[in-house]
Parts: structure tokens; sequence; C-alpha cells
């Protein structure tokens, strides 16, 4: 288990740490660091291992994905993982069952040096330091140089409704796989579950001008595109198999209550929970106090809600029971509005 | 002085927002910090909508949070514990209605109430709807400025916030105010509230229809130190 993440200069988090349960909720304001903290431990593995992710019909590794997650900031290359695009040196620093471990991205442009703690690199000099680099990215160009594809510490697996269409695309790629594993039929059984219409099984058949698509086979024989279904059924379904294919010890959700109706996210709950029940672990964003308060309600004490907030670059994060936030609510006090001064 | 809803998706934040955007006061703000004091509102609507228009007109740039508790009447008591959690030095006023209670029996409700949640009571200056205590709670010291709405004038079988209001009708739109109860009272003049608010924005004085509310939220916005209570006018 990742018990506590420390960040430094990586993207908008100038300094900051946090402590991980378990089952670990973060709630915040827009832009307080919520997304920046499962990047980071996404990247915290190794940024070259591959993920189940395709874009541009190639499968992606972690660094790439996150590249991609920042596309809208029309730039190339991976200066935007530096704070204020200028530090020179970004740590993401974890501590894994009892041990110490950093992945550090160290900057000589154009060349981004990648140097992590653990595993097998070569040594490099960078700044009169020595260093185990593990690979290369650019700031001004999105390459990557690979010299190990594997996770060093715990794997991680970040997820998002906007990831969705590159694990969609995953599915695509690999249906074979995804049929053997025995997961289709099981995740169609629990869609059905939470939906007006009944799944038996989940396809991949040519549609119409022949091009193949996942299909969700009805109980009547009908075939309805993946696509067609509601974007929360969609993102349940793609969600499920991924995690199957993933098998992260640490499995990362950014935005989680986006496009699922309450009854949904009770499913939801509920599969978290026995995740962790089995030993791994789950960490979650949300804006939503209903969301927050249900998975955390479900989850026990296994569960932590922590506040977050981030003010010029200083990353904070508080630590409320459910009770509190509870208490907090009875009081007329909602906590994502009070946050600054509860912390 | 500026109004941070703590809760803004509340029916009181959303009719302090209704309010403001109506009649164009310009008291919210999304500047959290920091809160001079809080203001919790006992008893809801239309609390919430005389809150906001005091607001407007003590003007000024200091932000009081709003809440409205899920407890009502001298249940809101009971919250203080968690409201200290986010106000870390400061006033809290609490704005209630009178309803069928004799005063004294309120306020020593009041008293009984803190210390039930282990609140010390260090000192009180007292008025008669208007009560500021000096407390201490675990390692925080706070005042206290408990507002009990209602108007001796009237003779109402029940005092509330409503009383004001339907002075300030009686007042300033010369209305004829032969209610036994103000909430009736103010509820027949449905069709006329948005007039009785707007007046209110833009009356010359405000202090005898809004006399204890005026004096506590000023405290509030002021912060005057405690031993000054006891010499001001």
């Amino acid at each position: 288990m990742i018990k506590k993440l420390r960040l430094e200069n990586f993207k908008g988090i100038k300094s900051g740490e946090i402590e991980l349960a378990p089952l670990t909720i973060l709630l915040g304001a827009n832009n307080s660091g919520k997304t920046t903290i499962l990047e980071a431990l996404f990247l915290a593995p190794n940024p070259f291992r591959q993920v189940p992710y395709v874009a541009g019909g190639k499968t992606k590794v972690a660094a790439e994905i996150v590249h991609l997650m920042h596309e809208t900031l029309n730039s190339e290359g991976y200066a935007f993982l530096f704070n204020r695009y200028a530090s020179k040196e970004a740590r993401i620093e974890c501590k894994v069952d009892g041990e110490g471990y950093l992945l550090q991205f160290i900057r000589d442009d154009p060349r981004i040096y990648v140097s992590i703690s653990k595993g097998i690199g070569w040594q490099t000099k960078v700044s009169n330091k020595e260093i185990v680099r593990v690979g290369e990215l650019y700031t001004d160009k999105n390459y990557i140089s690979l010299f190990t594809q594997k996770a060093l510490i715990n794997n991680t697996f970040l997820l998002s409704s906007s990831l969705i269409r590159f694990g969609y695309n995953y599915l695509n790629n690999n249906w074979a796989l995804i049929v053997n594993l025995g997961v289709c039929k099981r995740v169609a059984e629990e869609v059905s579950a939470l939906s007006n219409e009944k799944y038996t099984d989940l396809t991949i058949e040519p549609f119409l001008g022949g091009r193949l698509s996942i299909n969700a086979y009805t109980r009547d024989g009908y075939r309805i595109r993946l696509g067609d279904l509601g974007e929360g059924v969609q993102n349940y379904i793609v969600a499920r198999v991924l995690y199957e294919i993933a098998e992260p010890e640490v499995f990362l959700w950014d935005d989680v209550e986006a496009h699922f109706n309450p009854k949904m996210l009770l499913s939801i709950s509920e599969w978290f929970s026995n995740v962790v029940d089995k030993g791994k672990q789950v960490i979650l964003t949300t804006h939503s106090l209903e969301a927050a308060r249900m998975i955390a309600g479900i989850g026990g004490e296994k569960a932590k809600i922590y506040l977050t907030s981030l003010n010029n670059g200083v990353f904070k994060a508080k630590e409320l029971t459910l009770k509190e936030v509870e208490d907090l609510l009875k009081a007329g006090i909602d906590v994502r509005v009070a946050e600054p001064l509860l912390l | 002085m500026k109004l941070y809803p703590l809760s803004p998706t509340s029916k009181s934040a959303v009719n302090i927002g209704k309010i403001s955007r109506k009649f164009r006061l310009k008291i919210l703000t999304p500047e959290h910090t920091p809160l001079a004091g809080i203001i919790v509102l006992a008893d809801g609507t239309p609390d919430d909508y005389v809150v906001a228009l005091l607001s407007y007109r003590l003007n000024g740039e200091k932000v009081l949070g709003v809440v409205k508790p899920e407890e009502k009447r001298l249940g809101v008591f009971s919250i203080i514990p968690t409201i200290l959690n986010v106000l870390r030095e400061g006033k809290i006023a609490v704005l209630i209605d009178q309803e069928n209670e004799d005063l004294n029996t309120i306020f020593s409700e009041v008293s009984r109430r803190l210390s039930g949640i282990g609140t010390i009571i260090r000192d009180i200056v007292k008025e008669e709807r208007l009560w500021v205590y000096k407390c201490e709670h675990s390692i925080k010291k706070f005042q206290l400025i408990v507002i009990v709405n209602g108007l001796s004038e009237y003779t109402f079988k029940k005092h509330s916030i409503e009383d004001h209001l339907l002075k300030a009708a009686e007042k300033l739109l010369k209305v004829k105010i032969d209610e036994e109860d103000p909430k009736e009272g103010w509820s027949k003049l449905r069709d006329r509230q948005d007039e009785v608010f707007r007046q209110l924005k833009d009356a010359k004085n405000l202090d005898d229809i809004f006399p204890q509310q005026i004096k506590g939220l000023k405290l509030l916005h002021n912060n005057p130190s405690f031993s000054q209570l006891y010499y001001s006018p």
C-alpha cells in the first residue's frame, strides 16, 4: 500500500504531502490539487510502463496518457510536469509499505531525465549529481525513450471519463484477451441490475459498414453498441473491464461521480469496498459530497475523506471523518466551501 | 458587509442570492477569508432576506459567513462547537424568533444550552432583545451575539422577524396592520413584499424597524472589544 505521497515542484504543486488510506476520497474545490495527486501516483511506479489505453492506434505508456490529459494546453513536450513550467526538478516521493521511493524529473533542456530510486537504470551525472536514469522525456516535443516497462512499486491505474475513450480503443484492439478473462458476462449482468435493459454478455461484432464495434447483448437477442448506451453505463462497463485487465494494486479514479446516478454510484461504492477488502488500494477524487459520503459510508473504517486545498502552490490535505462531514452539514456548512477555513 | 453562505446550495443561500440579484445588492462574495464572523439563522426564511438587506445597508467590506443549520430555534446552539472549527477567531451572531416565549426564558435556555455543550460564559452584556455573551469553548474564545426577533410595540401572540417586516410595511407603505399573527400578516402581503424590500433598500433610517438586528450585526461587523460594549450608547 502507498501510505504517503510527497510532491515537490510537480505540476501545480510546489510542495505538499498527503497520507493515504486503503480507500482515500479526495474532496475539494476546483484547482485544489486533487487530479495532480492522482497523476503523480499514476506516474510513480514508472512513467514508461504500458497501460491499457490506446490512442492513435498505439498502446500508450503512463507518461503519454498524462500528456494526453493535458493536450488542451496545446503544447508539445513534457514541460508541464514542472511547477510553473520553470522548475528544474520535480519530485514524487512515496512511502510504500514502510519503504521510501523517489521518482524525479530532472531538467536539462530540451531533455528531461527520469530517475527512479528502485530498479535498474543508467548511471548518469546531471548537474554534478549522480542519478539512475530509466528514461528521458523532452520539453520541446512529445518523445519518450524507454528503458523498462515494468512497474517498480505497487502498480497504479488511473481512470477518468476523459480517458474512457482510450480504454475503449484498447478493448477494441484486444478483444480476444478480454473475452478469455471471462469478465464480460459478469459485467453485463451487473449492469443489467442497474439498468432497465437486461444484458447477458458483451460482444464484438461488425456493425453497419463492416467495422467492428463492442456491443451489449440483450436477453432478447438484440445488440446495442456500447457507444449508444448512456454514458454512465458505458463508463461503468469500460471501467470494470479495464480494471480486470490492468489488475492494479492501486486504483485511481478522477471525478468518480461524473455521469453516474446514485443507484450506479452505490454499486460502484460497493465495488470499491470489495477491491479494498482484497488488499488493494483505491484513491478517488470527487466534487460531490453525496458521492464522498456514500463511498466513505460503505467503505467504513478503511475509508478516509481528505479535504484538499492549493494555495500559492502549497498543497494541504485535512483528514475528515464521515461524522465530521455530517456534523458540518448539520451545522449548515458544506466542507467544499469551508475548505480554506478548515485547512 | 459581504456575505459568504457556507452552504451555497441551501435554501437560505439561494434566497440571499435571489434577493441580492433582484435588488442589485451585490452582497455575495466568493472571497472566503478572513471571516469576521458567522451569522446563524435559527429560523431560515424570511430572516435570510432581512440579513441580505441589512448587510447591504451596513455597507463595508468585511465578510461574514451565513449558515442555516438543520436544527431549528434553540437547537442551533448545539452546533456552536462545529462552527468554531471554521471560525478561527471572531464572533457568532444567532438570529432567533421570540415566538410565544418569554424573553427571560429564551435567554436562560441559551445559557443552559451553552453550558450543555461545554461552553463557559465569562460575561454577558444585556439589552432587551440583544444579549452579548463572552465565551470560551475548549481553547477558543469567542463572542456570541444573540438577537431575538420581535417588537414589543405590537401585541402579537407570537413575535418573529415578521414583526419587523410588518412595521416596515406600515411605515414605508402605509399599510394598516390588524393581524394577530405576524406570519399571517406578512403572508397576506405576499403581493407587496417585494415593494417592502425595495423600500427597505433605500429607506433613510431602519434603526426603529430593525433595532436589535442592526445593532447586533454592527457588533459583528465593527468588532468592538467586549469591554467597549459596556460603554456603548
